[in-house]
C-alpha cells in the first residue's frame, strides 16, 4: 500500500529532499554569516575549560545556572551519570567545583582546557578533515560506478544527508565536538552504504524490474537504517557517557536524514535517467 | 567444515593469544624502585615467603629474600621497601588516558628547530621529579604532547611552565672617594664619575646598562656618589652537578613550617667569579655585605649569605635553601627546582595550549557505560532483525560475527594502538558496517530469483555492494590519518582495520554460514 503510493508519485517525492538540502544550505549559510562558521563550536575546537564530573544525586540544573551564569551545563543519565560544564578559558575551575560542594560527587573531576589558540587550530583541521573525507569519498563513488550522472545523484543524496544533518545540529543548539565530527565523519562514509545498494541494482535492472528491483533495495535499506537506529537508540538512552551519547544522537540523526535522501531523491533522479537513456 | 569458517576461527584464536598472552600470569610488577637490586618492569613472585602486597605494608630488619623473574635476590633492609608494584598484566591491551586517567598537556614550542631537544629536556625534567610513565609526541612542527600516568596538573604545569633559566647575582657597591675608587677582578680598574655616567676600566656607562669585565657580565644599578654594580656569577650552564645524596639533601623542622636544603656544584669559571666579585665586598662582622641572589626564569628563589671566610675563594659548591608550610610541600618543592636545575634551561619558552586531567573513576565507568550501551544494541539489533526475518536462528550467527570483529580488531591492535575514546568510536563505526553489510548478504541470499541463480551468483553481487560500501568508508577515514595533531587518528586507525578485517575474514565466513543455513 504504502510502496503503490510512493510508486505513483515517485517525481514529486523528489521535491522532499531538495527542500531539505536548500533548507540546510540556507541554515548553514546564515550560521556562517552571522558567525563565521557554519556551525557553533564547542571548547575543544575553540578554546574553554571543561568540567566532567560523575554524579550520584540528581541536580537541579536551573539551580547551577543561576549559581554559574556563564557556563554551559548538560546532565546525561545512564548506567551511571554524568554532569559536564563549560566555561571560558579563562575560568576558575577550581573555584567552579567548589560551588557544587552541595552535589555528591564521585571521585575526581576531569578538567580539560584547551586554549584558544589551539582550539582555531583544530577548527581548521576539522574543516580539512570534513572536506577531504568528502573528497575521497566522492573520488572512490565514481570509481566504483564509472558513469557520471549515477555517481553525480549519489553524491547529491550523501551531501543531503550530511548537510541536513548539519543544519539539524545547528536547530537543536548542538555544538561542534571532536566525537561529533567523528559521527560526522562515519556518516560521510556511511550515507552512501544505502545508495551505492539501490544504485549498483537499479543499474543492472530492466525496465519491467526496476519497480521490483527498488522494493528489494528499500526493504534491505530500511533493515539496515532500523537496526543502526536500535543500536543507536540503546547506546543513547543507556550508556550515560558524553562521548557516546554524542556521537549516538548525531548518527542518529544522520540515519534518519538518509533515508528521505536515498529512497526519495536518489532514486527518484536514477530513475529519471535510465528512463531517460 | 567449510574453509572460510575455519580461517574466521583461526583469526579469532589468534586474536585471543594476541590480546592475552599470559592469562594466568602471577606476582607484582616494579613500576618504581629505590632498593637497587631491583628495577621498574622486574616481577617479584615473593618476599620473604609472603605475598607482595602483604609484604610491603610490613617493617623488615635484616636481609630480606626476594623472589623475581630473574632470580632471588637478598636485600639487606630496616624499615619498609621502598617499592611500588602493580599486578603483571594479563592481557597486551593498552588502555590510555580516556580509561586509566591521568594527566595530558599539549605545548606549544616558541621556537622551530629545537623540538628534540626540548623534548629531552622536559623527559629528564618530569622523570627526575618522578611522574610515572609520561609519554611524549611531537606534534607538528612546534607542539609537543605530554601523557603522564600520575601527578597532578599542577605539578604538571609548574614543570612545564617554567623554562628553566637559572641565575645567581651578586649586588655590590664601588665607594668613590673624591669620585674616585677602584674594582679589582683579575685585576685592578680604575673607577670615576663622567657627566652622571660611570668610567670603569675603559668603559663609559650609565645607570642600568650592562658591561662586562674581565668576561664578568655587570649590570650597572645606580650612581651617585657611589656606584651600585649587580654582577652575574652562575647561569644554568655552569651548574655541574645537583646533588642527591642524603648528605647534602636536607628537610628541617622550623618554628613556622619545614625547611629544605639541597648543594649543587658549580664550573671552576664560575667558581672563578665568584672570587674575583667578592673581593671588592667588604665583611661585617661574620658575613660579607652583599648577599648572593638566586634566580629561576627571573624569580628570586633563594637569597644567601656569604660568610666572610669565602670572600675572594672559588667557590664551587653552594647549598639552596628554602622553606614550606608542610614536610610533603617541601620535599615536592625541593624535588621540583632540583629537577628543573638538573634537567637545564629549554632551548626557548614553551606555552601550554592543552591541559586536561581526566579523572580515573569516570573513564572506568565510561568503560563499563560502554560495555552496558554494546549489550543493550545488540539486544536492539537482534529484536529488529527478528522482526524482519522471522528467524530468531540468524541472531546467533550475526552476533557471533560481529562479536569476532571486535575480538579480531583488539587482537591486532593489541599493545599498539591505545584503547581511548576514538579507538570505542572506531569500534562503534566497525559493527555498524558489519550489521549492514550482514543484512546485504542475507537479503540477497533470501530474495526469490526471477531468474535462476545459484547463491553464490547472488552473494557475488552482494560482495559488490559490500566492497564498495566498505571502500567508502575507508576513503573517508584517510584523510584522518595524515591529519596533524593526531586528532582522531585513532579513530580513523580501528575503523580502517575493523573495515577491513571484515571484508577480508569475517564477511566471507557469514557468506559461507549463510550458503549452510539458507539450504537447509
Amino acid at each position: 500500500m504504502i510502496f503503490r503510493i510512493y510508486e505513483r508519485y515517485w517525481k514529486l517525492w523528489l521535491f522532499i529532499p531538495l527542500a531539505m538540502l536548500l533548507i540546510a544550505v540556507a541554515i548553514l549559510f546564515n550560521n556562517m554569516i552571522s558567525t563565521g562558521s557554519i556551525l557553533a563550536r564547542d571548547v575543544e575546537l575553540s578554546g574553554g575549560k571543561m568540567i566532567v564530573l560523575e554524579i550520584d544525586t540528581a541536580v537541579d540544573v536551573d539551580k547551577l545556572r543561576e549559581k554559574l551564569p556563564e557556563a554551559s551545563i548538560h546532565v546525561t543519565q545512564g548506567a551511571t551519570s554524568s554532569l559536564l560544564i563549560q566555561v571560558p578559558y579563562d575560568a576558575d575551575e577550581t573555584g567552579i567545583i567548589e560551588e557544587l560542594s552541595d552535589i555528591t560527587i564521585k571521585g575526581e573531576p576531569t578538567v580539560r582546557s584547551v586554549g584558544p589558540v589551539l582550539g582555531e587550530l583544530f577548527w581548521k583541521q576539522t574543516q580539512y578533515a570534513l572536506i577531504a573525507a568528502f573528497a575521497m569519498m566522492a573520488i572512490f563513488v565514481f570509481i566504483l560506478f564509472r558513469t557520471l550522472a549515477p555517481s553525480s545523484i549519489v553524491l547529491l543524496a550523501a551531501t543531503t544527508d550530511i548537510l541536513t544533518t548539519m543544519a539539524t545540529l545547528s536547530l537543536l543548539d548542538i555544538k561542534l565536538s571532536l566525537p561529533i565530527l567523528a559521527a560526522l565523519l562515519m556518516i560521510i562514509g556511511y550515507s552512501v552504504d544505502t545508495d551505492i545498494l539501490l544504485t549498483s541494482s537499479l543499474l543492472k535492472a530492466k525496465k519491467e524490474e526496476m519497480s521490483q528491483k527498488l522494493k528489494n533495495s528499500i526493504k534491505t535499506g530500511l533493515t539496515m537504517s532500523f537496526t543502526t537506529v536500535a543500536a543507536l537508540l540503546s547506546i543513547i538512552f543507556i550508556s550515560g557517557s558524553f562521548v557516546l551519547e554524542q556521537i549516538a544522537f548525531v548518527l542518529l540523526i544522520g540515519v534518519l536524514v538518509d533515508i528521505p535522501a536515498t529512497w526519495l531523491g536518489n532514486a527518484g533522479w536514477l530513475r529519471l535517467w535510465l528512463l531517460r537513456k | 567444515m567449510n574453509k572460510r569458517i575455519i580461517m574466521l576461527l583461526f583469526f579469532v584464536v589468534l586474536s585471543i593469544v594476541l590480546i592475552a598472552p599470559n592469562p594466568f600470569a602471577k606476582g607484582s610488577m616494579v613500576t618504581a624502585s629505590k632498593v637497587p637490586q631491583l628495577s621498574a618492569g622486574d616481577i617479584i613472585y615473593s618476599i620473604n615467603d609472603m605475598n607482595v602486597d602483604d609484604a610491603l605494608n610490613k617493617d623488615f630488619s635484616g636481609n630480606v629474600k626476594i623472589e623475581t623473574s630473574k632470580g632471588t635476590r637478598y636485600v639487606k633492609m630496616d624499615g619498609k621497601l621502598n617499592i611500588t608494584v602493580q599486578d603483571v598484566p594479563k592481557t597486551n591491551l593498552k588502555f590510555g588516558l580516556d580509561i586509566n586517567g591521568g594527566t595530558r598537556a599539549l605545548v606549544k614550542v616558541n621556537s622551530s628547530g629545537v623540538l628534540d631537544q626540548t623534548i629531552q629536556t622536559l623527559q629528564t625534567r618530569i622523570s627526575l621529579f618522578g611522574l610515572r610513565e609520561s609519554s611524549f609526541r611531537a606534534v607538528e612542527k612546534n607542539f609537543i604532547e605530554i601523557s603522564i600516568a600520575g601527578g597532578t596538573k599542577e605539578e604538571l604545569s609548574e614543570l612545564l611552565s617554567r623554562q628553566g633559566k637559572f641565575e645567581a647575582k651578586i649586588p655590590f657597591l664601588i665607594r668613590l672617594t673624591n669620585g674616585k675608587g677602584e674594582i679589582t677582578l683579575d685585576k685592578t680598574y680604575g673607577v670615576t664619575l663622567e657627566d652622571g655616567k660611570a668610567r670603569i676600566g675603559d668603559k663609559l656607562v650609565g645607570e642600568n646598562e650592562t658591561f662586562e669585565l674581565s668576561t664578568i657580565q655587570f649590570t650597572v644599578n645606580k650612581i651617585s656618589q657611589n656606584v651600585n654594580l649587580t654582577a652575574l656569577i652562575f647561569t644554568g650552564t655552569d651548574i655541574k652537578i645537583v646533588f642527591l645524596d642524603p648528605q647534602r639533601n636536607l628537610i628541617q623542622r622550623t618554628d613556622s613550617g619545614y625547611n629544605w636544603q639541597f648543594t649543587i656544584q658549580l664550573s671552576n669559571e664560575g667558581a672563578q667569579r665568584f672570587a674575583w666579585v667578592t673581593r671588592n665586598i667588604p665583611s661585617v662582622i661574620n658575613y660579607l655585605e652583599s648577599q648572593i641572589f638566586l634566580y629561576l626564569d627571573d624569580k628570586l628563589i633563594d637569597a644567601l649569605n656569604i660568610a666572610s671566610g669565602l670572600k675572594g675563594k672559588a667557590e664551587t659548591e653552594i647549598s639552596i635553601t628554602g622553606g614550606a608550610q608542610t614536610q610533603q610541600e617541601a620535599v615536592k618543592e625541593k624535588a621540583k627546582i632540583q629537577s628543573i636545575l638538573r634537567s637545564g634551561a629549554l632551548p626557548t619558552t614553551i606555552e601550554i595550549v592543552q591541559l586536561d586531567t581526566i579523572s580515573p573513576n569516570l573513564g572506568q565507568s565510561f568503560l563499563y557505560n560502554a560495555l552496558i550501551a554494546a549489550m543493550a544494541a545488540a539486544a536492539g539489533v537482534a529484536a529488529v532483525i527478528t522482526v524482519r526475518y522471522k528467524k530468531p536462528k540468524l541472531i546467533v550467527p550475526m552476533m557471533a560475527v560481529s562479536l569476532s570483529e571486535i575480538v579480531i580488531v583488539l587482537g591486532i591492535t593489541a599493545g599498539r594502538v591505545t584503547i581511548d575514546l576514538p579507538f570505542i568510536a572506531g569500534i562503534i563505526a566497525t559493527i555498524g558496517t558489519g550489521i549492514d553489510a550482514q543484512i546485504i548478504m542475507l537479503d540477497e541470499a533470501m530474495r526469490k530469483a526471477e531468474r535462476i541463480e545459484t547463491l553464490r551468483e547472488k552473494l557475488s553481487r552482494a560482495f559488490f555492494i559490500i566492497f564498495g560500501s566498505a571502500g567508502t568508508v575507508i576513503a573517508a577515514m584517510l584523510p584522518l590519518m595524515f591529519l596533524g595533531f593526531g586528532l582522531l587518528q585513532g579513530f580513523a586507525i580501528v575503523t580502517i582495520i575493523g573495515v577491513l578485517s571484515g571484508i577480508l575474514i569475517t564477511r566471507p565466513a557469514f557468506g559461507a554460514i549463510i550458503e549452510k543455513i539458507v539450504k537447509v
